[in-house]
């Protein structure tokens, strides 16, 4: 977890090591190419630079930021030139070899890229402490590099150090060469590049990250329903309706199902969950033997795993039965009609029936036109494309996945899961759609929550032209906009047209 | 890079080339004695433990017996002259193998030819040291000053017969392994034989010299003697026997190296004509190493070497999915 409060630790880190300006960022390379030729002046010129950049980044961070762009290039070259003119006065009285071995390199600094970077990237988005911590970290790890590359040329190419000739009598002037620090260069920033690949393996990709704020911004809402990990592994309640409530409650999945079925209200909060008898389930649906993947369920965002679920979920009543038998109606007429599922309902004794041609052409065609968006982080299920399962695991499914039977909305809160089975579903529209023919192929998903019946009226889905040889969609109803959280169920069931 | 063919093929490569290196070897110690061995065991030795200590540092597989560290080596021995420090090759094979070979992968993905590299980077460091060269042991045209650095003064031979069987036979100063144009010839034919596709580099790297030297000579004695001391004088020859077939860089088609060879011939001649050193065919090299992916792009081909491996590579793939 990042730091909320900043650390200098973090940012010396990170502004000296992890994103060197020089090995990493390529600023300020002339100064490290063409004038770390001895020990003496690498240190006088990183010395001159810290503190430009130091005032620099302070000064941006307190005033120049609100200036206008075209001013404060300006203003980070006068800054540079505040401090180089008054230097290069000192040294010509203290120590006038070591200026002219520096030579235009000193007052070259006042336009570095270092400066003018670092402030514009930097210290116009930060508060004054956090410009001075980068300022001081960015400068260290500038230094360091001018002073390690000062060395080593310096020895190989002069064979001496700090200006004491060295015992070996062994140089090569080559390296005194701007290609000579290039190569030094090289070879530093492969040396680098692979410590942090070892030490920061997350931070491989450096640039990317390089201006990221080191405090966390707001962690990002999403529009889907949380469960906290350690209620993710409590069984949870799934909210159970009972015969006497009121008729019909909305379920945008399928508008046949909600009137097929007698989905009804839920009952008070209060009430207990009824017991139904596993073995009622089981008779009228075998099970395959194969049991679904579920992914195991992440920080915040998961679902309850289904061998949990399933072992702790309540058992049915006998009205759910009849529920179930009109479910699987429905699922056969919207197979028959769309020719998208096939019937691949297991018997009783378990044997899936062939294919047609048909079912299969129009199951391939569906996979190749469905759109494949990204997958989303909070969502772990994934778009199981088996047909023919048989209800009970579709409703178990249903359940595991989004905790709630007829729920329907995109919730912008944490729900828990005691919540979950007092979930009120007068909330949600009732309304009966106008149109019940709904032509299902035509059912478009969108992320709002759905408002009245006559909202989804107005959202139409544009039309799909028939390939050669397809026949013509025989009525075009008009869609309306669903949730986006059964969008996964409409594809897997292959409703998604 | 796993590929059996493809290391195969360099080995075999490099063992020409050093086959072909023999007997320049033997002349130039015919002509300045046993210090030579000593240069060369010194060269090859820096070049193997540079190899040696980069492959454990890097953590790649040692590839020493695909020959090209021995190469490397002796090659550098032969450009110097006899006499040179053996720090001097050291420093030389170091270069080459630290800087112009492993960073990159090794031989098979160097851009640069590595023995080039080296030579160019003794040529700044020490010019001093590497174009001075001890006299010959009998004595010959041009006893104290090599041909090269007459033929940048200006001066010329007369090219009598006496002169020409010297020029060939080598008995003037100059690099160690590079003076002796006879027996330079004769590898030029050991290459066309063994390796023809490598000799159409050679081949274009010495029409481009023949053509520039004949159209723009240095000297006044006619376009013959221009070109006769031209492609005699400094490591013309040995450039387009050693460095220009190098594998590592070279192109794959025919005619891609034809063209590798002639651009990398123009460049020579024109740092021969412009350039601060009398000798400038490493520079050349490497120039043409640096530019050659925009011919590359251009004529989309890529380096020999690769394209070999990476078929080998594919075939092996192909083989293992076929067995399984």
């Amino acid at each position: 977890m990042p730091d909320k409060k900043p650390r200098f630790s973090t940012f010396l880190i990170r502004a000296s090591f992890v994103y060197n300006p020089v090995l990493i960022q390529a600023l300020g390379l002339c100064l490290v190419i063409a004038a770390t030729t001895s020990l003496k002046v690498s240190l006088l010129l990183s010395c001159e630079i810290s503190v430009t950049l130091i005032i620099a980044e302070a000064l941006t961070a307190l005033i120049i930021k609100n200036f206008p762009n075209w001013v404060r290039v300006t203003a980070y070259m006068l800054i540079g030139l505040t401090v180089a003119c008054p230097s290069m006065l000192l040294l010509e009285r203290v120590n006038e070899e070591l200026l002219t071995a520096a030579g235009v390199y000193l007052p070259l600094i006042s336009v570095n890229a270092l400066v003018a970077v670092r402030c514009e990237r930097y210290a116009t988005k930060h508060k004054v402490k956090e410009s001075l911590f980068d300022g001081v970290a960015s400068s260290v790890g500038f230094s360091l590099v001018m002073i390690i590359a000062g060395i080593i040329r310096e020895v190989i190419g002069s064979g001496t150090i700090w200006g004491k000739t060295l015992p070996w009598d062994a140089k090569m002037p080559g390296m005194l060469l701007p290609f000579g620090g290039l190569i030094v260069m090289g070879f530093m920033s492969a040396g680098l590049k692979s410590a942090i690949a070892k030490i920061f393996p997350h931070n491989s990709n450096v640039i990317k990250n390089m201006d990221k704020p080191i405090v966390p911004d707001k962690p990002p809402v999403t529009n889907t329903m949380r469960v906290p990990a350690a209620a993710a592994r409590e069984p949870v309640k799934v909210a159970r309706i009972s015969e006497e409530a009121a008729p019909k409650v909305y379920v945008p999945v399928a508008a046949e199902l909600r009137q097929e079925t007698a989905v009804r209200e839920e009952a008070p909060d209060e009430q207990p969950l009824p017991e139904v008898p596993e073995a009622d389930i089981r008779e009228e649906a075998p099970k395959n033997d194969a049991e679904p993947e579920v992914k195991k369920p992440g920080p915040e965002t998961e679902v309850p795993e289904t061998a949990d679920a399933q072992k702790t979920s309540e058992p049915r009543t006998e009205d759910t039965a009849d529920i179930k038998d009109k479910i699987e109606s429905f699922v056969k007429n919207i197979g028959r009609r769309n020719g998208n599922v096939s019937h691949n309902a297991p018997d009783e004794k378990g044997e899936a029936k062939e294919e047609t041609d048909k079912n299969k052409r129009d199951k391939n065609r569906a996979k190749k036109t469905a759109r494949k968006k990204p997958a989303r982080p909070d969502k772990p299920y994934k778009a199981d494309n088996e047909p023919g399962k048989n209800i009970s695991e579709l409703l178990d499914e249903m359940d595991r996945d989004y905790n709630v039977t007829a729920s329907a909305t995109s919730v912008e809160k944490e729900i828990t899961p005691d919540e979950i089975g007092r979930i009120d579903l007068n909330e949600l529209d009732q309304k009966p759609l106008p149109n019940p023919d709904v032509d299902l192929s035509k059912i478009r998903i969108g992320a709002d929550k759905p408002k009245s019946s006559e909202d989804y009226m107005k959202s139409f889905s544009p039309e799909k032209k028939p390939r050669d040889g397809e026949k013509e969609p025989a009525k075009e109803s008009k869609p309306y906009s669903v949730d986006s959280q059964f969008e996964e169920i409409l594809r897997k069931y292959h409703l998604d047209g | 890079m796993k590929s059996v063919s493809g290391k195969k093929s360099n080995k075999n490569s490099y063992a020409d080339f050093l086959i072909m290196s023999v007997i320049p070897v033997i002349m130039a110690w015919y002509y300045n004695g046993a210090q030579v061995f000593k240069l060369l065991i010194v060269s090859v030795a820096s070049a193997v433990v540079c190899e040696t200590v980069m492959s454990l540092i890097l953590k790649v597989r040692l590839r020493l017996g695909d020959l090209n560290a021995v190469y490397i080596g002796v090659i550098m021995a032969l450009m110097l002259p006899a006499d040179a420090s053996p720090l001097l090759a050291a420093a030389g094979c170091a270069f080459a193998v630290i800087v112009a070979k492993m960073p990159f992968g090794g031989a098979l993905n160097s851009p640069f030819v590595p023995a080039a590299a080296g030579f160019a980077f003794l040529c700044l460091c020490k010019p001093e040291e590497v174009f001075k060269y001890p006299p010959v042991l009998t004595s010959a045209v041009g006893q104290s000053t090599s041909l090269a650095s007459m033929l940048a003064q200006g001066n010329s031979v007369r090219l009598n017969s006496i002169n020409f069987i010297n020029l060939m036979i080598g008995e003037f100063v100059g690099p160690m392994g590079a003076t002796c144009t006879a027996v330079l010839l004769c590898a030029l034919i050991y290459l066309i034989i063994r390796r023809p596709y490598s000799a159409i580099n050679a081949a274009g790297f010495l029409t481009a010299c023949a053509i520039m030297a004949v159209l723009f000579p240095r000297i006044r004695s006619g376009a013959l003697c221009s070109l006769v001391m031209e492609m005699c004088s400094g490591m013309l020859i040995f450039t387009a026997l050693f460095l220009v077939t190098d594998p590592c860089a070279s192109p794959n088609r025919p005619m891609n190296r034809l063209i590798y060879g002639l651009v990398a011939g123009v460049i020579c001649m024109l740092i021969r004509y412009f350039g601060k050193f009398e000798e400038s065919a490493c520079f050349a090299v490497i120039i043409t190493n640096a530019i050659w992916p925009l011919f590359e792009k251009f004529l989309n081909d890529k380096p020999y070497v690769r394209a070999q491996t990476k078929a080998a590579v594919r075939a092996e793939k192909s083989e293992v999915t076929e067995n399984a």
